[in-house]
């Protein structure tokens, strides 16, 4: 698998940006993202009147003077956000020029940048076959060079089935869940959203397709053969036979794009061929996902 | 439809070529692409919306099989059979020759289908459209030219009549011929059932031969025998393939008198002999006792002569040859003379022979044989020849004669009347004659016989007897057999009135003869024609029989268009409407649509 570059200009646009996600969470370490917990961070919360058993150090004692009663001050509890970017390494992300694995890496290396910038967790996780290996959760922005590591030593080949490949890890705890594939499943990906939905993640569908699957160039007749199961298609390339493939390849967009209005989802697809800039400045903030700081 | 070449066929071997050639194709070059899940879900979209969408990637291949198989189509130059026409111009031509008259299904006869099938052809023309309507017995009839109203033209077409005339389609190519130079551009259909020789012209013959069952009596001879009965020799052909066995009646004027039965094998012919049958009457036929499927030519006559012999004065200074002659022939009573006074005088003789003399007065009625007359200005005698070779032409007169020459010591040579012809001749001159005068026949012999070489050769006592029964045959027709369709000579008699011919069919024909002779030609239906002449001298009777032609007609050979091999297939080629033309346009359009096809790839 090719080393990727992670140069200087890679990082400096990311730093102008910021995930937005609004995580309100109540589990987890403590962190810089506000959670719906009252705890002991710097933020001002609220008022209550004082009840037996408060700790006396939060009287607000001001207010007993003006009042004559016992407030507490309560103040927001910060815990970090937890991030689970599933980067899909079935033989076919390997395909295309660029392939689809390189534009896959640099978007889960983005996310990582980003969510370890915000003094997140972030895990990067590989869907393969019927599993997934879960990667270490990762915080501090010292932790990149382990996820680039991670990254560069990722491999890409074998079939996934990605609904079983979600579900075969248990998630704990609200979260937001980067799903970064082809999507290229015939069993679809409904039950693996499902239950990420009902783990209380966030989602995030990112496909990732090569230009010779958006605008085939095939001709003549072809005996394609699928990369991961062998399987073989024998298409007589015509105007007809590309049209209806352009035709299929819409539907399958529109099937994610309902299945993620379906589950809240957010969903960008792009070409590995795509200006990384581009992917990053224009379809992700199109989509909400980032916004400039 | 009728394909004029077989040898294109071979090019279908090419369909499975093309089709294994796009089996190797369909291997296809191996791709790997991430995943075929699109590919698949596509493919089965587009079949669901058309069925034939399985079949669609092959649909060159279709187009190209569909093109050669065009292409083979226009090389076998096929023809469409069909009774329309294209031209503004038609000529139909009905065969209705006596073997028209074979039955062809059922109560139908041939020429009935012919004129059934050339009254449908002319409901599928354009009502533009010029017909002319030839018949082709008798040479070729116009039955009616140019007609444009079918009303006309069927009634043209309805009036070519059954005739027993021995013809065929090729006796009416010369009018369709002179025809066709006014209008080259002219369908020709021929309606026939036998061989047609097209010469060059293009036509379609429409055939109307169909493997019939025909047996035919071809003549009839007899000899009279001592007793006057009379030996009769009947020929009967079976002109089917099967043997057969069936009775010969003989009649005498339509009495039947004896029946003998014969055995046939397939196509044989053979005689029968009717022997010692008392026979007085007038004729003579044999008639086959079956049903077949041309009945015209199941009879065949003969005519019975007068029973007496003839009375014939021979007026001779003496001549052991010529009497001996006369002798050996039958049926004479022969008188002597050496004075050539008695001719007139006493009672009328049948025939008068003058042996190197002649009368002092011409003889006013009847035949007369002379031989080697001397100076005579009425004979036309003008001069003669010593030491000559006289050449023998090829006459009635000199019939069965073996030798070409006759070598004789002197000729007589003649100016030849004008009612005569010459038999024999010496550097051009006639030494010889016959014909018929106003008075009677008369033949003129320039030699004298003892001072030839002819005496004493067979061929003398045949030169006797053909000279004789020519000028016994007195009558007022010059033959008494013969066939439908051949002409027969009417002689006057040196009468004004008309001879009248009652012809077998019930019509009477009055035919004036102004001059000696007149040809009738209106033999068109076999049996007896009586022929009479009615005037102040009395009334003469005569006849003759016209026999079936069955040599050429009773089993005829199936139709053909008959062409030299070069043009014959060129002919049979435009007989019909060629659809060349039309597949070499669908031909075209199939090119176009598989450009289109390869082009939009669909």
């Amino acid at each position: 698998m090719a080393v990727l570059e992670f140069d200087d200009k890679f990082f400096k646009q990311l730093n102008t940006l910021k995930l937005s996600m609004n995580l309100r969470l109540n589990q987890g370490m403590s962190g810089m993202r506000k959670s719906s917990l009252k705890g002991s961070s710097v933020e001002f919360s609220d008022f209550r009147e004082y009840m037996l058993g408060d700790d006396l150090r939060r009287i607000d004692w001001n207010a007993y003077g003006r009042f004559d009663k016992l407030y507490i001050k309560e103040f927001m509890e910060e815990k970090e956000g937890l991030y689970r970017v599933f980067v899909d390494t079935s033989e076919s992300m390997n395909y295309g020029n660029p392939p689809k694995a390189d534009m896959a890496r640099y978007l889960a290396a983005a996310f990582a940048y980003l969510v370890l910038n915000n003094l997140d967790r972030v895990y990067v996780n590989t869907l393969i076959e019927d599993s997934q290996t879960i990667g270490k959760g990762l915080s501090g922005s010292n932790s990149m060079k382990k996820i680039i590591f991670a990254l560069n030593n990722m491999e890409f080949k074998g079939g996934t089935t990605l609904n079983k490949s979600i579900m075969s890890a248990p998630l704990r705890g609200k979260g937001c869940a980067i799903i970064i594939s082809d999507f290229m499943d015939k069993d679809g990906i409904e039950d693996g959203l499902k239950y990420l939905a009902y783990a209380n993640q966030q989602i995030v569908l990112i496909e990732v397709l090569s230009p010779e699957e958006i605008n085939p160039t095939l001709e003549g007749s072809l005996n394609l053969i699928d990369s991961e199961s062998e399987d073989v298609v024998k298409v007589s390339m015509n105007r007809k036979t590309l049209e209806g493939y352009q035709q299929t390849l819409d539907e399958h967009r529109k099937y994610i794009k309902r299945l993620a209005k379906k589950y809240m989802a957010s969903y960008v697809s792009v070409s590995s061929d795509d200006d990384f800039s581009r992917v990053v400045f224009e379809l992700m903030m199109k989509e909400g996902l980032l916004f400039k700081k | 439809m009728e394909l004029t070449f077989l040898w294109p066929l071979i090019f279908l071997a090419l369909v499975p070529v093309i089709i294994i050639l796009y089996l190797l194709k369909q291997k296809g070059e191996e791709v790997k692409i991430p995943s075929t899940m699109l590919w698949r879900e596509a493919l089965k979209n587009m079949e669901a919306t058309t069925p034939w969408e399985k079949y669609k990637h092959n649909i060159l291949m279709y187009l190209q099989i569909i093109t050669l198989l065009l292409l083979i189509g226009a090389l076998v130059g096929p023809i469409i059979k069909h009774l329309g026409s294209d031209n503004d111009n038609v000529i139909l031509v009905i065969d209705n020759s006596a073997s028209m008259n074979t039955i062809y299904d059922k109560d139908i006869t041939r020429l009935d289908e012919a004129k059934k099938r050339a009254l449908s052809y002319v409901d599928e023309l354009d009502p533009k459209t010029s017909v002319s309507v030839v018949s082709a017995a008798r040479g070729g009839v116009i039955e009616g030219s140019s007609l444009s109203s079918k009303r006309a033209i069927k009634s043209a077409i309805k009036s070519v009549e059954k005739t027993e005339l021995a013809a065929d389609a090729t006796d009416a190519m010369d009018i369709v011929r002179s025809i066709m130079e006014d209008q080259p551009e002219t369908d020709v259909n021929i309606f026939t059932d036998t061989a047609v020789d097209l010469e060059g012209v293009k036509a379609q013959v429409i055939s109307l031969y169909k493997d019939n069952v025909n047996y035919s009596v071809d003549s009839i001879n007899y000899a009279v025998n001592e007793d006057s009965t009379v030996t009769a020799l009947a020929n009967v052909t079976n002109h089917a393939e099967d043997a057969v066995s069936f009775d010969v009646g003989l009649y005498v004027d339509e009495e039947l008198i004896t029946i003998q039965n014969v055995s046939l094998e397939g196509l044989e012919t053979k005689s029968v002999y009717f022997e010692n049958v008392k026979a007085s009457g007038e004729v003579l036929e044999a008639k086959i006792e079956i049903n077949d499927s041309l009945a015209d030519d199941n009879v065949a006559g003969a005519l019975l002569s007068e029973s007496g012999g003839k009375r014939v004065l021979l007026i001779t200074s003496g001549n052991t040859f010529l009497e001996k002659a006369l002798l050996s022939i039958g049926g004479l009573e022969v008188f002597k003379s050496t004075d050539t006074e008695v001719v007139g005088k006493q009672e009328e003789y049948d025939l008068y022979i003058f042996d190197s003399c002649v009368p002092k007065e011409e003889v006013k009625s009847g035949n007369v044989i002379y031989i080697n007359p001397p100076q005579s200005e009425s004979l036309g005698v003008s001069g003669s020849k010593e030491s000559s070779a006289l050449k023998v032409l090829n006459t009635d007169i000199t019939e069965y004669l073996d030798g070409e020459e006759i070598l004789v010591t002197k000729a007589t040579t003649f100016d030849r009347p004008l009612y005569a012809k010459s038999f024999l001749e010496n550097d051009g001159e006639c030494v010889g004659y016959y014909g018929i005068s106003d008075a009677g026949k008369v033949v003129c012999l320039g030699f004298d016989i003892h001072a030839s070489d002819v005496a004493l050769k067979a061929d003398f006592p045949i030169l006797m007897y053909n000279m004789v029964s020519y000028s016994l045959d007195r009558g007022l027709v010059d033959t008494s057999e013969l066939k439908t369709g051949e002409k027969v000579n009417i002689i006057s008699m040196g009468s004004d009135e008309p001879v009248v011919i009652l012809r077998p069919d019930g019509r009477k024909d009055k035919f004036d003869v102004a001059v000696s002779r007149k040809t009738y030609d209106k033999v068109d239906i076999t049996g007896y024609y009586k022929v009479s002449l009615k005037d102040a001298d009395g009334e003469v009777n005569d006849g003759f029989y016209a026999s079936f032609p069955t040599d050429t007609e009773s089993g005829v050979a199936k139709a053909t268009s008959v062409n030299n091999l070069v043009e014959g297939r060129d002919v049979a080629v435009k007989g019909g409407k060629s659809a060349k033309k039309y597949v070499i346009i669908a031909l075209v359009l199939m090119l176009i649509i598989e450009w289109i096809v390869y082009v939009r790839e669909y």
